[in-house]
């Protein structure tokens, strides 16, 4: 068995720039991964799909004024914020704009029973149990999270919904506490700085966030 | 034996007893093979290591390939929303399950309209909100897609499909002319029942049709003429022959909770329970006096207690033909005993028979005598009068119409029973059935079922309690329940199931208020408030008044080959009941309590019985009577008595479905059906079978001695042996009521972490091992309640079972006669958890309420945690065990699926975790109306199924001052210990030591 057995073989030689090259592309290739990783397209920023119908935000809790409790009526007491029924709808555009080509689908799925297919914009993952009820009942702000709805036509995802971004709250959740009179309102202005009210509401109400796995993992 | 055995005297198997390699290999490290070829489920061959890395890696490239889309998910509301309906939240409605006539209330939990877990109703006195296993089991049996969905008929073309307007339309046609011939040619089978409704169509029927016949079949029973319905609260005294009061039995529920109420020592006087019989039971296991004996010698116990009972003397000692006299004067001595405890507790004691002719008006005799009978014991009628027993009927013509009700006689008949042929003598055979059964391949017409769960119904305890039965669910599958099906039958006009309920609530309630209390009914399940007259009570005592004159079973003609002879004694599984749960995954896998059997069943026998015999654990025989054999693997458990098997009904399906066993689609029947060997006489014992050794050997599922906690390791590593089940006689426990923390020394230890301060709730359990009876409710509970997956027998006996929660079965003393003890053992959430420290990934993690929380998204499945957990509680997925869900056959179990909890996929390691998402939901509740968690407002999954009422869970409250809530009392109790102290892991579960009630007198010469 000779010496040369162990050596590498002559060819190799020609990958010599090929692994020059490797040596920078690699280090970028990592950052630009952890980047996209963290970037909105990853995490769904203004994620907003078409729904099978023009519904508008923007009209409706906006120019309207409707409370968003009027139609997503579970949000302070369960864990869901029910997307109405079509019942809810029909109770104003039994009159309202009744022939419409806008509301042609309410129509239809009042009067067969069959349900509208919404899209669901802000989705978590199915491993994150999330309770509105727990949140809206110690005065988080609805656009805290869902940003200025009365102003989306469509509804879109303004925040990360990531692990990150949650715990960001958890930790320091003075700047999102409400008095809970107002926790639906779309443009909320306290007349002190925020921090301050919400530091007086945490020990008024002793909000402790969570942040054990198991808040929200199970 | 091992020095630990030798030294504290606790085993958990023979195979721990003798030392064996066997039990020695499972003591390693909770992952053996880890570094071994790797073999897949599918057996294609052996992967090596190597090969297998390569795989990975190639699947890793694909997936990252793929990309991280979230997929498209769309919100369909209810167009109309039901009034008070909630999406996403869980909401309960009260029911009954009629188990072979034995009724238990049941809240069940829904979501969105599908029931996903089965709880007890605390109103319902059969229940008090304990369930037993079945209960537990029976969402996986309503989304079973293996249940029929169409009706079939047989025609000479083979079988078709037929739409249900034609299947009525034949039943009408058919039912017509029976009644223009008065019923004549009508036979009619169903199981038992105690629903008031169906005994009402079944007299409309009669009405209609005078010279219909109505039989009844239940393979489990009562065979005997009369049911005894027993009152533990007020015995001091128990003495059970030959039945197993707590196991698989009428009332099981009630009289655990009964018993157990009575087994605290501090909380009163407690019971004494004696024991006599021929297998070993979880009756027999918590007796404080087991007594074994064959089934041919019950008989003459009972004449001796009889005796020594009636008048106080000695019994003549001529009893005991054959015996040898050590064994007749031990005899006297445990009647004379039991006698006497029984004497000295007039009116609060009771005697407990078995479901035997002959035996049970002898024990009733016994309990006139003790002046019981009404107090704590009352004996009702076995059959209402117009109802015969298949078994027992007298066809003098061939039905022309058979209406067979539910049920599978075609397979769970007495071997001397040929339904089959009856079947097929008839002109025209329906079937009404969950699944297309070995039954239903008989009949000319077979009807799906609606499952209790989808339907109306009804049902009285004995003593006069109405409960009501509602659906869940519409019928998934488009079943009909029996009742709509013999209105239909009995041409009546009102033919839908609530109608026809709510019509006999009036019959039944007919006052002005029978509105309010219908509403009430609903609600609640249970009409608490006014009790309908009970059923009306027999005589049984009178009788007895013949001796022994009717016991002595003939002996089968006696087979020259056969070497050996062995009495089997027939029980009901603790599984899979009379086979009707055969289909059901959860309770195949379910560890059946003293066996620890899961996929099976066996031949049960003592160490003894099989060295005579010349057989061993897993050796097949064959068991041969009247011409029928059956092959069983044997199981040895010590204590059963001599020259007995027991075997398990219910196993060896032919046409179960594709668990149980399907011989049509070419699936094994799981176990074998020891129903042949039966005979009508003698449904529960059979004498004289012969046996054979069948020259191979089966590979049995047992779980016994998997996941055991190496005591022997501790007393190595440490020098000192732990002491898992502690347990004292209650004489010792009133001279030192702390004994258990004095059995291990356990010096102060520092810990080498930090030790958390605990400022919120801090949640804890306590198990009372004096309560607890080993039935295993709890296991299947957890299994519903954290969508626990089910891994086949093959995985099992691999040692990969994925239960969170098993109950430990120790014995002690000596193998000929065992005392039986069980720990139920889950995760401890241990404060200084060593699982927390060994993970690499930080995928298992202390809460700040002291939860040993695990993550799932995190794991990457190095078992490390589980190799480092003493108590052995963490489970790994060895295989996406959820699979088959993916097939879209199958999809339908996806329903039954808790919400609250995530479906754990391959790789990932799982645990109990206290039911925290029941936790969380009752934080949130509290917190929202701005109050803390009230103490009792939480209750765990096994908490909530257990009969005994052995399990308390809650917050601690502060570390100091006196303990505020209900586990803080059972923390700070003297009897509480903590398990393998030793290692100062500061466990949060903690184990309250057993006391055992034995009489003063037994032990001393």
């Amino acid at each position: 068995m000779s010496i040369s057995e162990h050596l590498f073989p002559r060819w190799v030689d020609r990958l010599r720039p090929l692994a020059g090259a490797a040596l920078v592309l690699v280090p970028t290739y990592l950052v630009a991964m952890v980047y996209y990783a963290g970037s909105p397209t990853t995490t769904d920023v203004g994620y907003s799909p078409k729904q099978p119908l023009p519904f508008s935000h923007a009209q409706h809790a906006g120019d309207l004024g409707i409370d968003c409790r009027y139609c997503h009526t579970t949000v302070g007491s369960a864990a869901f914020a029910a997307v109405p029924p079509t019942q809810t709808c029909m109770n104003c555009h039994e009159r309202i704009a009744a022939d419409s080509d806008k509301v042609l689908l309410v129509r239809e799925s009042a009067a067969s029973g069959k349900p509208i297919r919404w899209v669901k914009v802000h989705d978590l993952p199915d491993y994150a149990y999330f309770d509105h009820s727990a949140h809206v009942a110690r005065g988080v702000g609805c656009a805290s999270c869902h940003g200025r709805v009365d102003t989306m036509e469509q509804v879109a995802q303004v925040e990360r919904l990531s692990m990150g971004w949650c715990l960001e709250c958890h930790r320091h959740p003075e700047p999102h506490l409400r008095p809970l009179d107002a926790v639906t309102v779309m443009d909320y202005q306290s007349s002190e700085a925020p921090e301050v009210l919400g530091a007086r509401l945490r020990a008024q109400r002793n909000i402790n966030p969570p942040v054990d796995c198991s808040a929200c993992h199970r | 034996m091992t020095e630990q055995h030798a030294q504290h005297g606790y085993w958990r198997s023979l195979a721990e007893l003798a030392g064996s390699p066997e039990f020695r290999a499972q003591l390693e490290p909770q992952f053996q093979e880890a570094g071994q070829p790797f073999v897949s489920t599918e057996a294609a061959g052996d992967v090596d290591r190597r090969r297998w890395l390569q795989l990975v890696a190639a699947s890793a490239a694909l997936a990252s390939a793929v990309g991280c889309r979230w997929e498209r998910e769309e919100i369909v509301p209810l167009a109309k929303r039901p009034d008070r309906r909630v999406p996403g939240e869980t909401y309960r409605i009260a029911t009954t399950l009629d188990l072979a006539g034995d009724p238990l209330g049941l809240l069940v939990t829904c979501v969105d309209g599908r029931p996903i877990k089965v709880e007890g109703n605390p109103l319902h006195p059969q229940s008090a909100g304990g369930t037993h296993v079945f209960a537990q089991a029976a969402t996986l049996e309503l989304y079973d897609p293996d249940r029929s969905r169409d009706p079939m008929e047989r025609t000479t073309q083979g079988d078709e499909i037929r739409d249900w307007d034609r299947a009525l339309a034949m039943l009408r046609t058919r039912f017509d002319e029976l009644r223009a011939a008065e019923g004549a040619g009508l036979v009619v089978v169903a199981g038992a029942s105690a629903s008031p409704t169906l005994a009402f169509l079944r007299g409309e029927l009669r009405k209609a049709m005078p010279r219909m016949k109505w039989l009844q079949h239940e393979p489990v029973g009562p065979w005997a003429q009369a049911v005894a319905r027993y009152d533990l609260d007020q015995a001091d005294v128990i003495v059970s022959i030959g039945a197993d009061l707590f196991g698989v039995s009428r009332d099981g529920v009630r009289l655990t909770r009964q018993f157990a109420a009575r087994r605290d020592p501090a909380a009163g006087e407690m019971n004494r329970l004696y024991v006599v019989e021929s297998g070993l039971t979880v009756t027999g296991a918590a007796a404080d006096h087991r007594v074994s004996l064959a089934p041919s010698d019950l008989p003459k116990f009972v004449e001796r207690l009889s005796r020594l009972v009636e008048d106080g003397r000695r019994a003549a000692g001529n009893e005991g033909e054959g015996r040898s006299d050590a064994q007749t004067s031990a005899w006297d001595r445990w009647a004379t005993l039991i006698a006497d405890d029984l004497r000295s507790h007039p009116g609060r004691c009771v005697v407990v028979g078995p479901d035997d002719p002959t035996l049970l008006p002898q024990v009733a005799r016994i309990n006139q005598t003790l002046g019981v009978i009404g107090r704590t014991v009352q004996y009702y009628s076995a059959l209402p009068d117009d109802v015969q027993r298949l078994t027992d009927a007298d066809l003098d013509e061939t039905p022309s119409t058979l209406l067979i009700l539910g049920g599978n006689p075609a397979y769970d008949a007495p071997g001397d029973v040929d339904v089959a042929a009856l079947i097929e003598a008839a002109d025209c055979s329906i079937h009404l059935s969950l699944y297309r059964n070995e039954t239903s391949r008989w009949c000319d017409w077979h009807l799906p079922q609606a499952h209790f769960l989808e339907s109306w119904g009804d049902s009285r305890t004995l003593d006069g309690v109405y409960s009501v039965a509602q659906p869940t669910i519409e019928p998934i599958y488009g079943g009909r329940s029996a009742i709509e099906l013999l209105a239909i039958a009995a041409g009546l006009e009102q033919t839908q199931g609530r109608q026809l309920v709510r019509s006999q609530f009036v019959r039944l309630f007919g006052d002005a208020e029978w509105e309010r209390r219908w509403r009430k009914a609903l609600h609640d399940g249970v009409v608490v408030e006014k009790r309908l007259p009970p059923a009306p009570a027999v005589a049984l005592a009178a009788l007895a008044a013949g001796g022994l004159d009717g016991d002595e079973q003939a002996a089968p003609p006696q087979q020259s080959s056969a070497e050996h002879r062995v009495e089997v004694v027939f029980t009901p599984s603790e599984g899979v009941f009379d086979g009707r749960f055969a289909n059901n995954a959860w309770l195949q896998e379910f560890p059946q309590p003293i066996t620890r059997l899961t996929w099976g069943n066996a031949a049960v026998m003592s160490p003894a019985t099989a060295a005579a015999i010349g057989v061993s654990d897993g050796d097949v025989i064959r068991l041969s009577a009247r011409g029928n054999e059956v092959e069983l693997p044997v199981c040895l458990v010590p204590g059963v008595a001599g020259g007995v098997v027991t075997a398990a009904l219910g196993y060896g399906r032919s046409e179960a479905g594709r668990v149980g066993g399907s011989v049509s689609a070419g699936i094994t029947s799981v176990g074998a059906s020891v129903y042949r060997l039966r005979t009508a006489e003698q449904p529960w014992t059979l004498r004289g079978v012969g046996v054979y050794k069948a020259g191979r050997r089966e590979s049995v599922a047992t779980v016994q001695d998997h996941f055991p906690i190496d005591a022997t390791g501790f007393k190595a590593k440490t020098g000192r042996a732990p002491v898992l089940v502690r347990q004292a006689d209650l004489e010792e426990y009133r001279k030192h009521p702390d004994f258990a923390r004095h059995m291990v020394h356990v010096p102060h230890q520092e810990s080498l972490w930090n030790e958390p301060e605990y400022r919120g709730y801090r949640w804890a359990m306590a198990v009372d091992l004096s309560k607890c009876i080993g039935c295993g409710a709890c296991v299947v509970a957890c299994q519903a309640e954290n969508n626990i997956p089910v891994v086949g027998k093959e995985q099992v006996i691999r040692g990969r079972e994925m239960h969170w929660m098993r109950i430990d079965r120790y014995f002690t003393g000596s193998a000929d006669q065992p005392g039986v003890a069980f720990e139920p053992m889950l995760c401890q959430q241990c404060e200084l958890a060593p699982c927390e420290g060994v993970c690499p990934v930080n995928a298992t993690v202390h809460s700040s309420e002291g939860l040993n929380d695990m993550v799932y998204n995190r794991c990457v499945g190095t078992r490390y945690c589980g190799n480092n957990c003493p108590y052995k509680v963490r489970r790994f997925n060895y295989f996406n065990y959820h699979k088959h869900l993916a097939d879209a056959r199958n999809e339908v179990l996806k329903m039954g699926a808790n919400p609250e909890v995530t479906v754990r996929s391959r790789g990932v390691m799982e645990k109990c975790t206290y039911c925290v998402q029941r936790i969380q939901a009752a934080k949130i509740r509290a917190k929202n109306a701005g109050e803390s968690v009230r103490d009792g407002a939480i209750v765990t999954a096994c908490q909530q199924a257990c009969p005994a009422g052995a399990i308390v869970f809650g917050d601690l409250g502060p570390a100091d001052g006196q303990p505020r809530t209900a586990v803080g009392r059972q923390f700070a109790d003297p009897r509480t210990y903590e398990l393998l102290a030793e290692l100062n892991h500061k466990a949060r579960t903690r184990y309250m030591a057993r006391i055992r009630n034995p009489n003063p007198s037994w032990g001393r010469g």
